[in-house]
This record gives C-alpha cells, sequence and structure tokens, in this order.
C-alpha cells in the first residue's frame, strides 16, 4: 500500500517511518539501496541474475592461490567428494549453515529466494582473511604461522554467510553503530551454528569466534570471544560495555571493535533463556532492522520482537526482562516508555 | 628500499604490520599499479575486506599507496605477499 508512495519519499524520512515500524517503508529504503547495488553490480559484470526461485544449490571453486575468484570449479551440489580437505570442508559447512537457517526460520538461502552458495577457497598465498562480496564467499588458507585455513571453520563459514543473509534482510550500513551490528549478526549467527554443529550445550560452548583458524604460534586462543570481549587475544581491543565505546576511524568506524558489546549482550541473554529462543528473537530483529538503525535502536527493536514472540508463546515469557537485563548491563539499557 | 605494510580490518579485525628491505623500485612499483587490476573492482558491497597500507622509504623518499580490498591490484598483492612472507 505504501509502495508507490515510498519511492518518491526522501530516504531520511523513510528511515524515520522505519524507524517507527512502518514495514513497507523499510522495505522500500533497504531495496533501494540494494537495487542501486545490484544494478551496478549486473552493468559492470553484463551479468543479470535468473529471477527465478532457485535451491542454495553450493558450488566451490579453487582459487588456486591467485587473487581471482571461481579459477576451476571443484564441487557442485550433489557432486563427488574432491578430496581437497579445504574444498569437501567448505561444501559441507555451507550445507550446513545453508540448512540451519532454512530449517529453523524457513529461508531459502541467502536471500530467500534460493541464491546459489558460491565459495571460493585458497585464495592468494598465505592469505589471513575470508571476505563476503555481495555475491559470494572468499576465503583464504592462512599464512601458517598465526592463521590457518579460514574454509574450514564453521563458524567462518556462517560469520560470512550471514553479511550475506543480513545484506538481504536488512543491508545494514557498514560503518559505525550500524556496521558494528552487521559484524554483531554474522558473531551471532556464526556462534549458535558453531554451536549446533557441535551439537554442545551452553556449559560445553567456548563462545570463541575463530578458535580453529589461529595456530599454536598466535597469540592468543581465537580472534573474537563473546563471552569476555576484548580477551581473546593480545590485539583484541573489543569493548564489552559503552563505556569503552570506540570513537575512532579505524575499521570503518569499529565495525569489528564495538561488536563486542552486543556480542556480549547476546552472550548474557543465552544464559537466561537459551540460545534457540535468543537466535529466534535475533533473526526476527535482523528482519525488521534498516539500513542505518544504531544501537538504541537494536535495542528497542529486540524488546519489541521479544515481546511479540513471548506473547505468540513462541519463546519464554521472561525473554523480556531477560534481553532488558543483558543490555543494560553492557550500558544499553532499554528506553521505558 | 624499506618497507612498511599495515593491514588493517577483515575478518580478523586488528592491524598486523611487516617491515623490511626490498630491492623493488619506484618505478618498478609504479608499473605494477598500472597494469594490474583487481577482480574484485566492481563488488559494491564488501563485507570484512582488508585495508592495505604499503610505505616504501628510499634516500628520503617516502612513497605511500593505500587501497581497500576491492581496489588492491593483483600484481600488488602478490607483491605483499612475497614481502611479508606470508
Ligand atoms: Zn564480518
Amino acid at each position: 500500500m505504501c509502495k508507490t508512495k515510498c519511492q518518491i519519499i526522501p530516504p531520511h524520512i523513510l528511515e524515520e517511518l522505519a524507524k517507527r515500524g512502518n514495514v513497507s517503508c523499510k522495505k522500500t529504503l533497504n531495496d533501494t539501496g540494494r537495487i542501486a547495488e545490484r544494478r551496478q553490480t549486473a552493468l559492470n559484470h553484463l551479468l543479470l541474475r535468473n529471477p527465478i526461485l532457485g535451491d542454495g544449490d553450493r558450488f566451490v571453486y579453487d582459487c588456486e592461490n591467485k587473487y581471482e575468484q571461481r579459477v576451476t570449479l571443484v564441487r557442485k551440489e550433489n557432486g563427488e567428494v574432491t578430496g581437497d580437505v579445504t574444498a569437501d570442508k567448505a561444501y559441507d559447512t555451507s550445507g550446513f549453515v545453508r540448512d540451519y537457517f532454512r530449517e529453523t526460520f524457513g529461508l531459502n538461502s541467502i536471500d530467500d529466494n534460493g541464491l546459489d552458495i558460491i565459495s571460493n577457497i585458497h585464495y592468494g598465498e598465505n592469505y589471513n582473511n575470508a571476505f563476503w562480496d555481495g555475491d559470494e564467499m572468499t576465503y583464504g588458507d592462512g599464512d601458517g604461522k598465526e592463521f590457518t585455513d579460514f574454509a574450514s571453520a564453521i563458524d567462518v563459514v556462517a560469520h560470512e554467510l550471514a553479511h550475506g543473509v543480513t545484506q538481504f534482510l536488512a543491508n545494514l550500513e557498514y560503518q559505525s553503530q550500524s556496521g558494528a551490528l552487521n559484524e554483531h549478526f554474522s558473531d551471532v549467527f556464526g556462534t549458535v551454528i558453531k554451536q549446533k554443529y557441535l551439537n554442545q550445550d551452553l556449559s560445553e560452548a567456548d563462545w570463541l569466534i575463530g578458535d580453529s583458524v589461529v595456530t599454536d604460534e598466535f597469540p592468543g586462543v581465537a580472534i573474537r570471544s563473546m563471552k569476555a570481549p576484548g580477551t581473546a587475544n593480545e590485539f583484541d581491543t573489543q569493548p564489552d560495555h559503552m563505556d569503552n565505546y570506540y570513537n575512532g576511524t579505524a575499521d570503518n568506524q569499529g565495525v569489528h571493535i564495538n561488536s563486542g558489546i552486543p556480542n556480549k549482550a547476546f552472550y548474557l541473554s543465552c544464559l537466561e533463556i537459551g540460545i534457540d529462543d535468543c537466535a529466534l528473537i535475533w533473526f526476527e530483529t535482523l528482519k525488521s532492522l534498516w539500513r542505518t538503525a544504531n544501537f538504541n535502536d537494536m535495542v528497542e527493536t529486540l524488546v519489541s520482537v521479544a515481546r511479540d514472540l513471548a506473547s505468540d508463546s513462541r519463546i519464554s515469557d521472561r525473554a523480556v526482562e531477560a534481553v532488558s537485563k543483558s543490555f543494560s548491563e553492557v550500558g544499553l539499557a532499554p528506553i521505558v516508555v | 628500499m624499506h618497507y612498511k605494510i599495515k593491514i588493517t580490518g577483515g575478518f580478523v579485525g586488528f592491524a598486523r604490520t611487516y617491515e623490511g628491505e626490498t630491492d623493488i623500485s619506484l618505478t618498478q612499483l609504479k608499473a605494477l599499479q598500472r597494469i594490474s587490476k583487481s577482480n574484485l573492482r566492481d563488488k559494491k558491497v564488501f563485507r570484512d575486506g582488508q585495508q592495505y597500507n604499503l610505505t616504501l622509504t628510499d634516500n628520503e623518499q617516502v612513497y605511500t599507496l593505500e587501497f581497500t580490498e576491492q581496489e588492491i591490484p593483483q600484481d600488488l598483492m602478490n607483491l605483499i605477499s612475497s614481502l611479508k612472507g606470508g
């Protein structure tokens, strides 16, 4: 109903309406940015995505240690095991992540339209990183000194794939607080899916991100810790409270730094009501957020979503209190209306 | 020539710095920059991309290059890989 109107309303007004719960305006706002990005990509590549629903099929490409994507296709959906441990792990873990989102939330692949799941492995030489580029995932082998095989780590794969999910659901802008939320959602689904993959319960989980991609020589146990942000390694500067919020310009204004604050709140919420209730609250919240949402918007939306889910008896009736208390503990007390 | 490579951001998040000596000349470096380009250049959405800052110092002359993951030419990535030795 809002469709025609929304398209001529300036973005800042759409954002305000989205904040006030106008779902159509939020959708238009997110779609506008997404369409512009995708149109540009499509024009540049002379490639138009097939609009027909896909099945979320997996494709694993070996970059053969070049800084190029899609060099050689080594495995596709239902294809034979390759014998390359990294390729087969990337295939298995991306399937596990896809199936988690489908079976838990009914999401049809990354974009809910069955988008192909493309993984590039063995990217570059000694490349210490993994990234999502708007269409596909890319993983380095690590330098073997401090980092190793990013594609084999379930939490890394879930983190990168979740960036895709976030892009299609909320398109959170990748800077400052909205960017830290973007990182936060990737760490949330990274850790939730890791616990499912390893069949762990709350008492067994380590709440570490990237523990299996660091070597014994690395000065730390992982890249980040959701339980204790700032303690995963010697370089870890993640705050666990708004008092220590990073205000600098590095890392797109601290997207991988300030994510420690909501990460800690997620951990605390899980202790109160369990990981499955929290995963549902966070997923539904992601669907309701908008491109420029900040930490306060996140808390307000979480509380509102938790209230709705609890009243439908889909989650614990203690959820609103648990989420509010957890965020208060990191310096983000919900505004009581 | 002295080189210093600083890599920030990315999935890892924290900064890493690599320093040393190289026999590459500024002319060779500029040539690498010109002739190769990244096949990620056209990607508009990018999450966990790294930022590359390369400083070369030769007889008081300081030459600085800055690139995002999308923009950095492939040959420069190869050069960085070889300089930092992993
Ligand atoms: Zn990320």
